[in-house]
């Protein structure tokens, strides 16, 4: 007897197999020849069916990839996804990279990049060096540049990839000195190496009002940045966009009141800027403006400093997520892409958070914003006495996993004990919230968890980056 | 009353608007007029098969046909996930023969939501089986050599303890 199955027409065939998700898929092409030559030879199935894990495809569109191609992304991210979802996970590759001084701040920018700042003590006292590595999965990490800063005001950076991806724009910023920010245009793939400075492509003086750069975001050419300014004894916000190419910089004064606290700014490609930030002791705010007119003012204005009385105007969506009975929080926001952002938040409470923020954009790239009541709010356990750090949460580019490291004050031994946490998140509102240990309990690591300095995770191949204290990276495959 | 006469000369007589639920049969009446008396012949239907399709258009009988143009923008694709409704579950609870028959049937009367309904039926049927699991359960046979076999099974593997 014929299978039934292979008599149908190839379109009801079809219809059957879009409707499948990728394993399932991958599983039916296992059967037979036909079955297998079926799926691989119709682009069209692989483009439609569901995939909710990360793949790692660096910035093409899945329609981009033929479906042969699509298949071994799907194997490859199953693979981290299976591992992943275990409790605990695990750890098949650990490497170390000599990087020198203290790891102090690291991105990592899909598909390979990483940028790190190390402290480094000399004679004339510390220093700040910035590098790029190139962590392709199918090879060792290399360190590809290595820039001295100067003057040593500069200690914190944000860094993003030219829209070609051949060079990464890096701005850099930091405590009230003479020089607010720098941005730095790198190239990624070459061998010759210029003098540092030539890679500067802008730079911003301070003025004679003491503030100070607390916050930046680089997108595209455009940096956004959060300036405070104490006034009375009372911070005053301002938004300051800079053209990294031209120079162009304008300012607009925010409206966030005092108990707004833990400002974050990201731009995306579209011109969508997101403001977050804590409103009093329960509320994460989240506000997104339209800022395309503010940008095309500044591509064609040639302001100085004080030129510009624009305001954002009114946000064109505004969330808020309370946490109640808690007192402080820290968040992290995955927003590298408007239509995936999320917050992972870590009240004082008993429960954790993670929030996926009704954000979509359709096929022509028109962006709608959803409504509060469409929030995706789930809650997970937040053991006794675990204090959280900003710079020990790494939620992926998607929103789909997080790292985590928790100080937990262990009360039977009276120390302090560290514990790297990971999650899966889902990416609608019905799926789960899979939180667990990172790693199994004694386990023998070449170092000490608690000399971690700074902590990313690259969601699409499972890798976690810790800096540390001693100057050195390790890299953990999962 | 429609008169429709299946493969097997059965005829069945119905509603206009149960019939026309297919949007094959809408379109043939529509050319032939309000008038004729005349049978329409199904010659892909047999009539066990085309009881269980009239079955199907009856329950839903008055529900809005989807627009010709039906439109399939990303949130629709992402939200054609496998639920189907109480009531077509329990309708399409039928062995695999009748079930590709009923698809087959839906695809030619053109009813595009039963076509639905039986299409996720199968997907439904697939999920979470290995290989082997969905040969047995559509009679495919494994025509790979075991060199193939092994070599597209490691390339494909994900869960090495599965």
């Amino acid at each position: 007897m014929t299978s039934l199955l292979l008599s149908l027409p190839d379109d009801i065939l079809i219809t059957i197999l879009v409707a499948l998700n990728a394993q399932d898929l991958i599983s039916i092409s296992l059967t037979c020849r036909a079955l297998y030559v079926f799926c691989a030879s119709t682009d069209y199935i692989w483009h439609t069916i569901d995939i909710d894990f990360p793949l790692n495809l660096s910035h093409q569109a899945i329609t981009d990839i033929s479906s042969v191609e699509l298949q071994k992304h799907c194997v490859d991210g199953l693979r981290v996804e299976y591992n992943w979802r275990k409790n605990p996970p695990v750890l098949k590759t650990l490497s170390r990279i000599e990087h020198g001084g203290i790891v102090d701040q690291m991105q990592y920018l899909e598909p390979q990049w990483l940028v790190s700042m190390a402290r480094v003590s000399t004679s004339l006292g510390p220093t700040y060096v910035l590098s790029i590595w190139d962590c392709n999965i199918s090879g060792d990490v290399k360190r590809i540049e290595r820039i001295s800063l100067e003057p040593r005001g500069l200690s914190k950076f944000s860094a993003t990839l030219s829209e070609d991806r051949t060079h990464v724009l890096i701005v850099i910023f930091g405590s009230p000195r003479a020089e607010m920010l720098r941005v730095y245009y790198i190239p990624l793939q070459t061998d010759y190496h210029a003098d540092p400075n030539k890679y500067i492509t802008s730079r911003l003086m301070a003025n004679d009002i003491a503030e100070s750069v607390f916050e930046a975001d680089i997108c595209g050419e455009i940096v956004s940045c959060l300036i405070a300014r104490f006034d009375m004894g009372q911070p005053v916000y301002q938004l300051l966009f800079l053209d990294a190419k031209s120079g162009r910089h304008l300012r607009i004064n925010i409206d966030v009141p005092p108990p707004f606290t833990k400002l974050q700014v990201h731009l995306f490609p579209d011109s969508f800027l997101l403001l977050s930030g804590v409103e009093g002791p329960h509320n994460l705010v989240l506000r997104i403006y339209d800022t395309t007119s503010i940008l095309k003012g500044l591509k064609h204005s040639n302001s100085d400093f004080s030129a510009s009385r624009q305001s954002l105007g009114n946000p064109c969506a505004e969330y808020c997520s309370s946490a109640l009975g808690s007192r402080s929080q820290e968040y992290k926001l995955s927003a590298s892409h408007l239509s995936t952002v999320a917050a992972l938040i870590f009240p004082s409470g008993t429960s954790n958070r993670f929030v996926r923020f009704p954000v979509h954009s359709d096929n022509e790239g028109v962006t709608r914003f959803g409504h509060q009541s469409e929030l995706q709010s789930h809650t997970f356990h937040k053991p006794h006495n675990v204090e959280m750090y900003p710079e020990f949460i790494s939620l992926g580019h998607r929103g789909q996993r997080a790292v985590w490291l928790e100080r937990k004050w262990d009360e039977e031994s009276d120390r302090i004990r560290f514990n790297l946490m990971k999650g899966s998140f889902p990416s609608d509102q019905s799926g789960d919230v899979a939180v667990g240990p990172l790693l199994r309990e004694h386990i023998a690591l070449p170092f000490g968890v608690d000399t971690c300095q700074s902590m990313v995770f690259d969601e699409a191949t499972g890798r976690i980056f810790l800096g540390l204290y001693t100057g050195e990276i390790y890299v953990l495959g999962f | 009353m429609i008169v429709l006469k299946t493969s097997d000369n059965e005829t069945f007589t119905v509603e206009r608007d149960v019939a026309e639920r297919s949007v094959l049969i809408k379109n043939m009446l529509d050319d032939i007029g309000e008038n004729s008396e005349q049978a329409i012949p199904l010659p892909n239907v047999n009539s066990s098969v085309l009881k269980k399709v009239l079955e199907y258009c009856e329950h839903h009988r008055g529900e809005p046909l989807p627009a010709a143009d039906a439109d399939t923008s990303q949130d629709d694709t992402r939200k054609r996930t496998t639920d189907i409704s109480e009531w077509d579950q329990k309708f399409i609870t039928v062995d695999q023969e009748m079930l590709f028959e009923i698809i087959l049937a839906a695809n030619y009367l053109d009813i595009k939501s039963l076509l639905d309904v039986g299409c996720k039926t199968v997907a439904n049927m697939i999920k979470g089986k290995t290989p082997e699991e969905i040969r047995k359960l559509f009679n495919i046979v494994n025509d790979f050599t075991p060199e193939e076999e092994a070599q597209i099974k490691k390339e494909n593997e994900w869960a090495e303890d599965r």
